[in-house]
């Protein structure tokens, strides 16, 4: 049912048979396990080439409205947790007001079984610390679509390490105009050219970590 | 599956009509030479003004305007299960292979080498495969079977290998008449075959103003048994034609309208294709050039003419004089291709996968250039505005700092609108380079190589393939002797 609700790619299918499953007494982990299997037979699709990006993102909005608007209350309720892999702040640096790059990475993650804080756009140096400092985030992503605001990737890469904050997180960044090349010059620890690697690259960096 | 052109045009009225008026003239008071005494004999009997001696029919503009009143607008070319056909007619344009290339770039050497009749098995399938192409042929001239027996393979591989339409051997009476006989074993009888044609067949008068004698026995032929007949010559100007591309245009103009009045002449009704090969001769080596822009230009306005005189059209386009698929090949086959197919050419052929002025023929080619005929194919089928099109509700529902990605608007509209292409790389450069750097043609060799492995094309049925080879052991022995 869910696997079926999430590959129709409506959105509303999938909230009403989460409903429905919750009413009827399933285990909210359970429906948490069949959603994110589902998510992996859409990526698994996706790389083959037979699904396109609108079916990645579109999975996975529905399944984070899902989780959050149903499932992750009744959860608090009970006490519990939805369990993730990792815990990611992400936005798009000051600047800039480019953020439909950052919001697929930002799904994808979720979709992965990321946390993901999403700090918006045209997100100030200073901003980017003090979530550091307040969601102890194991990743943080700077997006940065213009080549007048890819530097910014860098002064908060720099600020990170003026308040000895550089060793707690890894630093990952994306955009057109960025690339491996800068990211080691500007000592990310990772680049991702688009989404799905991104969750590659993410979860490499989250065993580094451990 | 069909597509409309015609968006394209560069002649005016009175300009078609001057180049009309011009080989009028030139069909009445030059004339053309036709060696075959039959043809000769029909045409005066017509009422032209024939001399036998010099093999000459001068051609007054009443047998002409007869000619193209009994020709049909609209001709549908079938596939041997009779569901795929291509409808020629208006503007709709379709995409061929061709027949008689003498080389092919070996798939495993990359190096060019005589073509072979594997080669033409593989043609074959590929391009049953490739959804951009439409019409197929034998590709190449097999060095390892007797010209003599070309005709027979090639048309037996062809049944064998897709349900796409194929071509007929036009050189000659026996030939053009063995391919009759196997295309009726196909279709169910010669009855059936005249209904729904199977074959087409390309006469190529020989410029300037000639039609050869086995070509038109094998247009006498395919008239009578209407199946869609193509009257296309090569002319190039500077060589065989005038400099000046309207000149050229006059006498490509009485050159395919001479052929006509025969073929309507052998049988009322026939179906014929306003066809081209020309372009220029290239003026430092002499060479014909079908990668020159000029022919594109003149594919503009041949399509242009047949569209006035009421009579479906068959042109070049996406050829090149590149000896490899390389940039010049993509500049020149993108500019003659997207021209020919703006334009409404119905029927373009001698354009996938060749390479060289159509000497060459290559795997890779071939399948870059179904993704060029998709691309061109997109273009053809312009901007679309309506209601759902403009989609105000949804950018309305968006609204400034949103996204489309999770629209269902998206869903439904993406692939309708956006032409999804299969080999050319849109990856950035980390993920380009990880995989090896490949440029286009590697990309394309890989996947040759996979249809090769994995496509089955629709089995013959085992009581005509029977039938078939029968009929190619009779000619075998017949050309034996």
């Amino acid at each position: 049912m869910i696997q079926e609700a999430i590959l129709s790619f409506e959105k509303e299918k999938l909230a009403e048979v989460v409903k429905e499953s919750l009413e009827k007494g399933y285990d909210p982990i359970e429906i948490i396990n069949a959603i994110t299997a589902a998510l992996g037979e859409v990526g698994k699709r996706f790389e083959k080439g037979e699904l396109f990006l609108v079916h990645l993102v579109t999975a996975g909005e529905a399944a984070k409205e899902a989780v959050s608007k149903f499932i992750e209350p009744l959860l608090k309720k009970e006490g519990a947790k939805r369990e993730v892999i990792g815990r990611v702040v992400i936005g798009t640096v000051a600047g800039d007001i480019h953020d439909i790059g950052k919001n697929i990475v930002a799904s994808m993650l979720f979709a992965a079984g990321f946390e993901v804080i999403d700090l918006g756009k045209d997100v100030s140096v200073e901003e980017f610390v003090n979530a550091v400092k307040k969601y102890n985030p194991d990743i943080l992503g700077l997006s940065a679509l213009l080549t007048t605001t890819l530097p910014v990737q860098k002064d908060v890469i720099e600020a990170l390490k003026k308040h000895n904050l550089r060793s707690k997180v890894k630093v990952i960044i994306g955009g057109a105009p960025a690339s491996a090349e800068w990211a080691k010059e500007i000592g990310a620890d990772g680049y991702a050219e688009d989404a799905t690697k991104a969750v590659e690259v993410a979860k490499k960096l989250l065993g580094d970590r451990n | 599956m069909s597509v409309k052109g015609g968006q394209l045009r560069f002649l005016t009225n009175d300009e078609i009509y001057d180049i009309h008026m011009a080989t009028m003239n030139i069909l009445e008071h030059v004339g053309v030479k036709f060696q075959s005494q039959e043809a000769l004999q029909i045409l005066a009997e017509a009422g032209a003004y024939v001399d036998f001696k010099k093999e000459i029919a001068r051609i007054p503009e009443h047998l002409v305007r007869e000619a193209i009143k009994k020709a049909p607008c609209s001709t549908t070319l079938f596939g041997r299960d009779f569901k795929y056909k291509l409808k020629l007619e208006d503007k709709r344009v379709y995409f061929a292979i061709l027949g008689w290339v003498p080389y092919v770039l070996d798939l495993e050497t990359g190096m060019r080498r005589r073509g072979t009749l594997m080669d033409i098995d593989l043609f074959f399938r590929l391009g049953d495969y490739l959804e951009n192409i439409h019409a197929l042929d034998w590709a190449v001239s097999p060095k390892d079977v007797p010209e003599s027996l070309v005709h027979a393979y090639g048309l037996l591989s062809g049944f064998k290998n897709t349900t796409k339409p194929l071509e007929g051997y036009i050189r000659g009476k026996k030939q053009a008449e063995d391919c009759i006989k196997m295309a009726s074993v196909v279709a169910g009888s010669e009855e059936e075959l005249m209904k729904k044609p199977l074959l087409y067949a390309i006469e190529n008068p020989i410029s300037p103003l000639q039609h050869s004698k086995d070509m038109i026995e094998g247009l006498i032929v395919y008239a009578r048994h209407k199946q869609p007949l193509v009257i296309a010559p090569e002319c190039q100007a500077g060589t065989t034609a005038p400099a000046t591309l309207a000149g050229l245009l006059v006498q490509q103009n009485a050159e395919i309208l001479s052929g006509i009045v025969l073929a309507e002449l052998v049988s009322p009704g026939a179906p014929v294709l306003y066809g081209t090969v020309s372009t220029i001769a290239d003026m430092r080596t002499g060479n014909i050039a079908l990668g020159a822009v000029e022919a594109g230009l003149i594919n503009v306005a041949t399509a242009q003419l047949a569209q006035y005189y009421g009579i479906p059209s068959r042109g070049t386009g996406g050829t090149t004089d590149s000896k490899v698929p390389d940039i010049q090949a993509g500049i020149e086959k993108a500019i003659t291709l997207l021209l020919a197919s703006l334009a409404g050419i119905n029927f373009i052929y001698s354009f996938a996968g060749t390479l060289e002025s159509t000497l060459t023929m290559s795997y890779e080619q071939l399948v870059i250039d179904n993704e060029l005929a998709g691309m061109v194919l997109r273009v053809l089928k312009g901007v679309k505005v309506d209601d759902e099109t403009l989609a105000v509700d949804i950018i309305e529902n968006v609204g400034p700092e949103g996204h489309y990605l999770t629209q269902k608007h998206t869903l439904e509209n993406f692939k309708k609108e956006h032409y999804i292409p299969v080999i050319v790389n849109r990856e950035k450069w980390e993920k380009w380079n990880m995989s090896g750097s490949k440029d286009l043609r590697d990309i394309a060799r890989k996947e040759v190589l996979k249809i090769l492995k994995e496509h089955k094309p629709t089995p013959l049925d085992p009581g005509i393939e029977r039938e078939l080879t029968k009929i190619v052991k009779e000619i075998e022995k017949r050309e034996s002797q």
